[in-house]
């Protein structure tokens, strides 16, 4: 193992761990030599590769998630000096001039159930789009001539939705989504929007909008706005909300006109 | 978990796994996915240029279907079979009405029709995109066709799940897997008629490449090792521009060169001075010197090639493997017209590119050959397809739609779909074929499966999965028990880390760009001596719960595998064919290589046994790929346009 | 796994109760918030901003009193009463239930928004205690340790004035009073004041979100500026009030006859009374 040379710039790195999720957190601290363009998976690299801590114990390598390490596919969220971000975009030297520090402190998100140290484990999210019916029910995969057509204008604001990873930013962000509540939060709304808009993903409004003026529906919304500032992918997340507010409105008043 | 007959087991959800998914629950038969991550993260989200297909606007313009399967077989120099790529090439603009009923988000057109893009290898435009994401998007709409079926409980999902071997019969055929929890870490058999191995590319055996993480051939190694052989595994394309980083290479589009960036290095070896301190005539712009006609818009192979060179030769910045794409120059107006891609340089390096040269250098980017694959001709006779009153096409113009040869590997039972499969696109893979190849395969082929495991239980297909003893699959279970306890307890003194480095540098400087035999045979050797040094691994992880440690020495046993018989077909191939460069013999020879190497795992040995297969052309006559050298006389648009193309 | 939560026993049928009305309680609540309690509130703080305008010396009469007396004259007082007591209830119990439910974070992520979001809640506690000790005091006639004191428009609402003295217009007079006994009072009011019309003024921005009247950030922000204007427009009223209370001078600016009633209503009064030279 190569210990970081004297000579070199090193930093510290302190991270929460968990053995379990039924076990307590408890924090390490690492010591590792500065490089440039180095990400924070970079520097986890680095301490799977020499799991010794400041005070000279040998532990277990830190176990976290990633998969792109391009900010595209999500999974590398964490909470990196209190703010949840994504991990491989997030550069050590920038991190450490923008707090000033001379540590890094990384924690796994906290409104998910922790697999082990950095790693959890995001099922609800997955969950909540099963919920809205987050997909357009196409009639089968048989050759049946192309789309509905839509304006340039239509395709780029639902492109704007399109993009969400479904990393959790806004969910860890929010303070109305916690870990035991049911608010579906402002990912699931958004999704539920993006195929609402579509026009044959428009057949299932009605399902999508019952299910968002249950429990955990986008009635549970305090309005806080923290999740549009903290979508790496800049998803707007209140414009949805606000249009999923306006189409449950219009539902709620034609049900009651025309429940049976 | 219900055993019902049949079923179908896929390993992977990228495109191709999710696309297969879709296809076989719709045809009836329950799936179980199985993905070392959320299937929404697979690797297939990092495509961003598009989805090539022939299209209205294309075919009044002279193009055609058959064009398309025509710039895929040159493109591949030949190295592909023509019968799948003509159905490929032929399902394309259907593939692509599905996915607008899906909702993906085409761009488009003021009329409100999907707009499309030109890209390389084509003089026509035939390629689909949604914005800067076209992967993504598409992943995304195939996972939510997915997530359908699931709620309706027609698949059931096994995600952060390792395929760890496929579990096959007396007679060799493939009848369920061993997966592990990488949670847990519990390690279970699963009974399936068919699997299909949808598990992507093998870019982690270059230690960096453009790929995710998880794209690190374990799970075809795997196959390989049960009898499933190799094709082409010598086939790895590379992209000439890529912004290396500590983690991973990330593709810089080329569009920087089209617009008048321009490649250089230090002409003083290890110049440490900052790069605009050091003046014009101390700057080699070696591109610019050795093709004074292109200049820095040479064809990509020989960008690739020669920024290769000039770093082996010493004279990367600052030592290492790197060259100065320099942008700074350039107006204004030009760097905002390129603000999206030096944003993406910025974030990951911290580096402004409109002050400082962009450091590039080429990189891993895409695995053309996999696991070998077999398929059904076309043939009149036998079409029970095509309706009556329309005309039949010739044999071999396709495939025969749901037999179930087609993309099934020599193990009977056994698929492999998508970039594990070796089958479309030869010696090189044009830009934005591949994810049309995924999708592909999923679709057209998906009923191949459904087939097959309809069919089994009859005849010739075994016992049903279901019926078959237990004992089968605890003799495959303990296998794979011992494997992982073995690696558990090891208390050698070799980091599998190191080991994967080492097997990252080595393989990038012998099998990349430029192959040349001495340089290999020495790569040979260190092969062994890291198999060697596997067998005395230290494991600093030895808990029994998410033990990426243990998960990741596992598979770079496997990577080792991989690498050996990459390395092995790249000696034995002595020509030169599309990525495929050999500087010991520059030539495409057809006469002794115009064939597949088919590779199979002797068990013996623990070594590759390479044997040639001949490659019919029964709709296309082999010629000169020239268009390379032609294309950006021709046409400077579509070298820009390229750009993109990733 | 997804998170199934079954209840059993009395809670449960609490819990389906609010669960099946979920939405419906949701902007019950947000429709109560604005439309009876708001509107109350503004009418309210309107009405007391014209105590600024003082009183007639000679009669006692001001615009203040004359208010008063039409709110008093309303039929079905206690109707209107009683439906903004259970607006206000309604309102306060589902806001309290939903505070408990977010778990705030500024601490965190400090964008204004998110200070905003807390201290909608915190006013709303605020507010929820103030109106009470407000109406408790003023209007319910708890004399809550000598600090606050009975509220009476009119001299005839207290028993113990004699009849000769029941037209005399006490509002002004014992709304000072009520508010010049401590500087703490002042205090409460003006905290208490302020949280309501933060409270309702927010409230009225998000709403307009929630039931998805403004929907793009620039139609957000539009409508911010509208709030924030009734804001300052309600909190000069509240001024405007305060200032009226605090600057009527109770020994010098009552009417004889409202003298007489005050100390007949408050005999130990806790505000010294200045009598020297009155005219
Ligand atoms: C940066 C970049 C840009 C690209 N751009 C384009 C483009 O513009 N156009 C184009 O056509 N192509 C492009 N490509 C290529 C294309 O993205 C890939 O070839 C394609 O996405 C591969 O899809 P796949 O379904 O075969 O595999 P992947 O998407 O790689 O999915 C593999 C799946 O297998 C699973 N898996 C792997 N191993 C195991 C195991 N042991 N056990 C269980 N599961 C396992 C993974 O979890 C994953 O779900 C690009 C590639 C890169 C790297
Ligand atoms: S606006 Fe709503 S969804 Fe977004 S962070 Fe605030 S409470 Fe959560
Ligand atoms: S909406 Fe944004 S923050 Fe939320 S999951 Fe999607 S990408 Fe992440
Ligand atoms: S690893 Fe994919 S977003 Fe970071």
């Amino acid at each position: 193992m190569i210990a970081p040379n004297p000579s070199e710039k090193t930093f510290l790195v302190r991270i929460k761990r968990q053995d379990a999720e039924s076990q307590p957190a408890y924090w390490q601290e690492f010591e590792v030599p500065v490089k440039p363009a180095q990400n924070i998976i970079s520097v986890l690299q680095y301490i799977a590769a020499n799991p010794t801590t400041t005070s000279g114990e040998d532990v277990e390598p830190v176990v976290w998630d990633s998969g792109c390490l391009e900010e595209v596919c999500g999974a590398c969220t964490m909470v990196v000096d209190g703010q949840v971000r994504q991990s491989c975009s997030c550069l050590a030297n920038e991190q450490l001039a923008k707090t000033g520090k001379d540590h890094i402190e990384l924690e796994p998100m906290t409104k998910f159930p922790v697999v082990r140290d950095l790693f959890v484990d995001r099922q609800r999210m997955f969950d909540n789009l099963k919920k809205v019916k987050a997909w357009v029910p196409i009639d089968g995969t048989h050759d049946l001539g192309p789309g509905p057509k839509e304006t340039p204008e239509q395709q780029e604001e639902r492109y704007a939705y399109s993009r969400c990873m479904t990393c959790g930013c806004c969910l860890e962000a929010c303070p109305q989504f916690t870990k035991d509540n049911t608010f579906v939060g402002a990912q699931a709304i958004a999704q539920a929007l993006y195929f609402n808009q579509h026009e044959t993903g428009k057949k299932l409004k009605g399902e999508r909008l019952d299910e968002l003026s249950g429990p955990g529906g986008v009635a549970d919304c305090g309005n806080s706005q923290n999740c549009v500032k903290v979508c790496p992918k800049e998803i707007p997340l209140t414009q949805a909300i606000a249009k999923v507010g306006r189409q449950l409105t219009v539902h709620a008043v034609k049900n009651f006109f025309s429940a049976k | 978990m219900p055993e019902t007959h049949p079923r179908v087991i896929v390993v992977g959800g990228g495109l191709a796994g999710l696309a297969a998914c879709v296809r076989i629950a719709e045809a009836g038969t329950p799936v179980d996915l199985f993905s070392m991550v959320p299937v929404k993260r697979s690797h297939s989200v990092c495509a961003q240029g598009g989805i090539n297909a022939c299209n209205d606007v294309a075919r009044q313009q002279g193009y055609s279907e058959w064009q398309h399967m025509d710039e895929t077989l040159i493109g591949g120099d030949f190295l592909n079979h023509q019968p799948p790529v003509y159905e490929m090439a032929h399902f394309a603009p259907k593939i692509i009405n599905l996915l607008d009923r899906m909702g993906v988000p085409f761009n488009r057109t003021s009329e409100g029709m999907r707009d499309l893009r030109l890209f390389g290898g084509s003089l026509f435009k035939r390629t689909h995109f949604a914005g800067a994401s076209t992967g993504q998007q598409l992943l995304y709409a195939l996972d939510e066709q997915t997530r359908r079926y699931e709620a309706q409980g027609k698949v059931n999902k096994y995600e952060f799940w390792e395929f760890l071997w496929p579990v096959t019969d007396e007679e060799g055929r493939c009848k369920g897997i061993i997966a592990q929890d990488m949670r847990t870490m519990e390690m279970k058999a699963f009974r399936a008629d068919a699997v299909v191995m949808a598990s992507g590319g093998n870019g982690l055996i270059y230690g960096k490449s453009t790929m995710s993480v998880i794209c690190n051939g374990a799970a075809a190694a795997r196959c390989y090792q049960a009898g499933a052989d190799l094709g082409n595994p010598e086939m790895i394309q590379v992209h000439p521009t890529a912004i290396p980083g500590e983690d991973k290479c990330r593709l810089m589009s080329e569009s920087a060169r089209g617009e008048g960036g321009r490649v250089w290095v230090p002409r003083q070896q290890n110049d440490d001075r900052h790069p605009l301190d050091i003046p014009e005539e101390e700057r080699n712009y070696f591109l610019e010197e050795k093709y004074p006609g292109y200049g820095n818009l040479v064809p990509r192979d020989i960008a690739t090639r020669e920024i290769f060179w000039v770093c082996q030769e010493g004279y990367g910045v600052g030592g290492e493997n790197q060259v100065y794409l320099d942008i700074t120059h350039l107006p204004q107006a030009t760097k905002n017209k390129l603000a999206a891609i030096l944003e993406i340089y910025e974030k990951f390096t911290g580096d402004d590119p409109r002050e400082v040269p962009m450091k590039i250098f080429p990189a891993v980017h895409y695995t053309m050959g996999g696991l070998y694959t077999t398929y059904a001709p076309y043939d009149p006779e036998t079409d029970t397809i095509t309706p009556a009153s329309a005309p039949k096409r010739e044999p071999n113009q396709g495939m025969a739609f749901g037999d179930p040869k087609n993309m099934m590997t020599n193990v009977s039972g056994l698929y492999a779909f998508g970039e594990s499969n070796y089958a479309y696109h030869g010696a090189t893979r044009l830009g934005a074929n591949a994810l049309l190849s995924c999708i592909f395969d999923g679709l057209f082929n998906g009923l191949s499966v459904a087939n097959h495991a309809q069919q089994s239980g009859a005849g010739a297909h075994g016992t049903p999965a279901a019926e078959l003893p237990q004992s089968l699959y605890d003799k495959f279970l303990k296998q794979e028990q011992d494997k992982l306890a073995k690696i558990t307890a090891s208390t050698g003194s070799q980091d599998p880390y190191t080991i994967h480095r080492e097997l990252g540098v080595e393989m990038t400087a012998a099998a990349t760009v430029v192959k040349e035999e001495g340089r290999m045979l020495q790569a040979r050797e260190k092969l062994a001596e890291l198999r060697e040094r596997y067998t005395d691994l230290k494991i600093s992880d030895t808990g029994h719960y998410t033990n990426q440690n243990v998960s990741f020495a596992r598979a770079l046993g496997d990577m080792l595998v991989y690498a050996d018989a990459l390395l092995e077909a790249s000696l034995a191939r002595k020509e030169s064919r599309g990525s495929h460069y050999r500087s010991d013999y520059p030539e495409r020879m057809d006469e002794e290589f115009h064939n597949t190497s088919r590779v199979a795992f002797n068990a013996e040995s623990g070594r590759p046994d390479i044997t040639w297969e001949p490659i019919p052309s029964p709709l296309v006559p082999l010629r000169a790929r020239t268009y390379g050298k032609t294309d950006v006389v021709e046409d400077k648009k579509t070298q820009e346009q390229e750009a993109a193309a990733s | 796994m997804p998170t199934d939560r079954t209840t059993s026993g009395p809670t449960a049928t609490v819990r389906s109760l609010l669960d099946d009305n979920h939405f419906l309680l949701r902007r019950l609540h947000s429709l109560s918030g604005i439309v009876p309690v708001g509107l109350f509130v503004i009418s309210h703080l309107f009405t007391n901003a014209q105590m600024a305008w003082g009183q007639d010396r000679v009669t006692g009469k001001g615009d203040f009193q004359h208010e008063v007396d039409f709110i008093h004259s309303m039929p079905f007082l206690y109707v209107v009463e009683w439906g903004l007591w259970g607006a206000i209830g309604f309102h306060a119990v589902l806001g309290l239930w939903y505070t408990f439910t977010g778990k705030h974070n500024v601490k965190r992520y400090s964008y204004a928004d998110n200070v905003r979001y807390l201290l909608q809640r915190i006013t709303g506690v605020i507010a929820l205690v103030f109106i009470f000790l407000h109406i408790a005091t003023l209007r319910w006639r708890w004399d809550l340790f000598g600090w606050f004191t009975p509220f009476y428009g009119k001299g005839y609402q207290n028993p113990i004035v004699p009849q000769a003295f029941h037209d005399v217009p006490m509002s002004l007079p014992l709304t000072a009073y009520a508010l010049q006994i401590s500087w703490l009072v002042v205090l409460l009011y003006v905290v208490g004041v302020t949280a309501s019309v933060y409270h309702w003024c927010n409230g009225l921005w998000t709403a307009a979100i929630s039931w998805g009247l403004t929907i793009t950030t620039a139609g957000m922000k539009r409508w911010g500026y509208v709030c924030a204007g009734l804001f300052v427009a309600l909190m000069t009223f509240s001024c405007a009030a305060i200032y009226g209370a605090l600057s009527f001078d109770l020994g010098q600016d009552m009417t004889d006859d409202q003298l007489e009633v005050f100390e007949l209503i408050v005999p130990e009064s806790r505000v010294p009374l200045n009598i020297s030279g009155r005219h």
